[in-house]
């Protein structure tokens, strides 16, 4: 044991939801790698809320929206909701199809930052993978080549596979998703022992910021800007080989020129826009 | 052209499946839920220029929403001998559908129906809506060390009801 004050069940619960300082946060994460019963005090906290936010948002989609539309239209007069015993099925399988919904409402009235909201709700989605989610997934660079190219400049970054292809990490797929109205790029990996990491990548329009190591939702994930873009490398592998995967990619990103053919972005800005306008964008797998 | 009541009732719209959930969480059945969620946005509708541009619309409606449960309807609910949750309730979806994901979804829902109110409230608003704790003892006007010591509470009995996330922290296990 180390000379720490004595670590609470409440800092547990902070360090699950990187709600602690900076100083403090380090600290108890290199005494949870060195000492087993904190970690077993960790792990009776760490129930999954992925799971948890994926039933919210599935109840969600139950909400008698339509109705509400309807009576805001007119004024919301009298009267009472139809009352529904169940959610249709057919619903919810919609939006899981969908990708779980990460974003809400957009436009004037949506408030809130992206930043860092964001990085939670990749660790929410990420934390649902298991290996089997891609390990029947075929190698097919050539595929992976052109996805890899196409998706991200959807976003307007200048990547290539080999930008994004790690050693001891297997480049699975690539997605496009959406977050807040936002596209938002997903390299998709198995690494070390079979365990699901993901690269993303979005345009939020903030200053450059070098890499950390954060714990997202109890899942660590390595974190940078740069050229207004914000990246996480997120997944359930050991730290240390989190961090070289992730510090190679942001030496590759970082020597890219981000800002070519882009006119006048600017870096400061109030991260509402990506680079390059699109008209749509679902949550689909690239072909 | 759309003005700004319009665009208001817009984003209204667009907000309130979030904002139903919340009125679930509190009010732990469908039906009361619905209620509070109409009479939360009616109360908006009715004190929309109060509302600052700028700032988040759905953290307006929310504390709207917990101010009319915490001073009417929880009241009347409890009052008519209801305060009690039918966990049935909670059930996403008719279980004939025969998914495993549905079935394990609404068990996390029951779970945290089952947890007290105040718990329930805390756990949804930092771990789905994603408050930071800051703004979580703002919206419950408690301090921040009562929304820690909700969320252990809350935590554990979730984890232990539904167990831990087995693609979290695999050291874990290595100490056992």
């Amino acid at each position: 044991m180390t000379g720490l004050p004595p670590i609470t069940d409440e800092e547990l619960i902070a360090y699950l939801d990187g709600e602690l300082p900076l100083e403090r946060r380090q600290a108890i994460g290199a005494e949870i790698v060195r000492n087993g019963h904190l970690r077993r005090r960790l792990s009776a906290f760490d129930c999954d809320i992925g799971a948890l936010k994926i039933a919210f948002d599935a109840l969600a989609n139950s909400a008698p929206a339509a109705e509400i539309g309807t009576r805001l239209d007119r004024g919301l007069g009298q009267g009472q909701f139809q009352r529904r015993a169940f959610l249709r099925w057919s619903a919810i399988a919609a939006f899981f199809l969908a990708g779980a919904g990460a974003g809400y409402i957009g436009g004037r009235y949506s408030g809130g930052e992206i930043y860092p909201d964001w990085h939670k709700a990749v660790a929410d989605y990420q934390a649902l993978y298991i290996t089997e989610t891609l390990s029947a997934i075929p190698e097919d660079m050539e595929s992976r080549r052109r996805e890899v190219t196409e998706a991200a400049a959807r976003i307007g970054l200048p990547l290539q596979l080999e930008t994004v292809q790690l050693p001891e990490f297997h480049l699975k797929r690539v997605q496009l998703l959406k977050f807040e109205g936002k596209p938002l790029v997903q390299f998709a990996y198995l690494g070390p022992q079979g365990i699901p990491v993901a690269l993303c990548a979005i345009w939020i329009g903030r200053a450059d910021s070098t890499l950390q190591v954060e714990t997202f939702h109890g899942l660590p994930g390595a974190v940078w800007n740069k050229g207004g873009y914000g990246f996480i490398f997120i997944g359930a592998v050991p730290i240390e080989a989190l961090r070289h995967a992730a510090a190679l990619l942001e030496q590759r990103i970082g020597g890219l020129r981000l800002t070519d053919g882009l006119p006048g972005k600017k870096l400061e800005n109030d991260g509402s826009e990506p680079p390059k306008p699109i008209k749509s964008i679902d949550n689909v797998i690239l072909p | 052209m759309i003005d700004r009541s319009q665009e208001f009732r817009e984003a209204i719209k667009d907000l309130f499946p979030r904002l139903w959930r919340y009125c679930f969480v509190l009010a732990g059945d469908r039906s009361a839920a619905d209620d509070l969620a109409q009479a939360a946005c009616l109360r908006a509708l009715e004190y929309e220029h109060q509302f600052q541009i700028g700032t988040r619309l759905d953290r307006w409606i929310f504390r709207i929403a917990q101010t009319i449960w915490l001073n009417q309807l929880r009241a009347a609910k409890i009052r008519q001998g209801s305060g009690t949750l039918p966990l049935e309730e909670a059930a996403l979806a008719d279980t004939s559908a025969g998914s495993e994901t549905i079935l394990y979804l609404s068990q996390v829902l029951s779970a945290v129906m089952e947890l007290p109110e105040a718990q329930r409230n805390v756990i949804f608003l930092v771990c789905v809506e994603g408050y930071s704790y800051k703004d979580a003892a703002g919206h419950l006007g408690v301090p921040a060390g009562t929304v820690m010591s909700r969320l252990a509470s809350a935590r554990a009995k979730l984890t232990s009801a539904l167990g831990r996330n087995p693609m979290r922290h695999p050291e874990t296990d290595e100490a056992k």
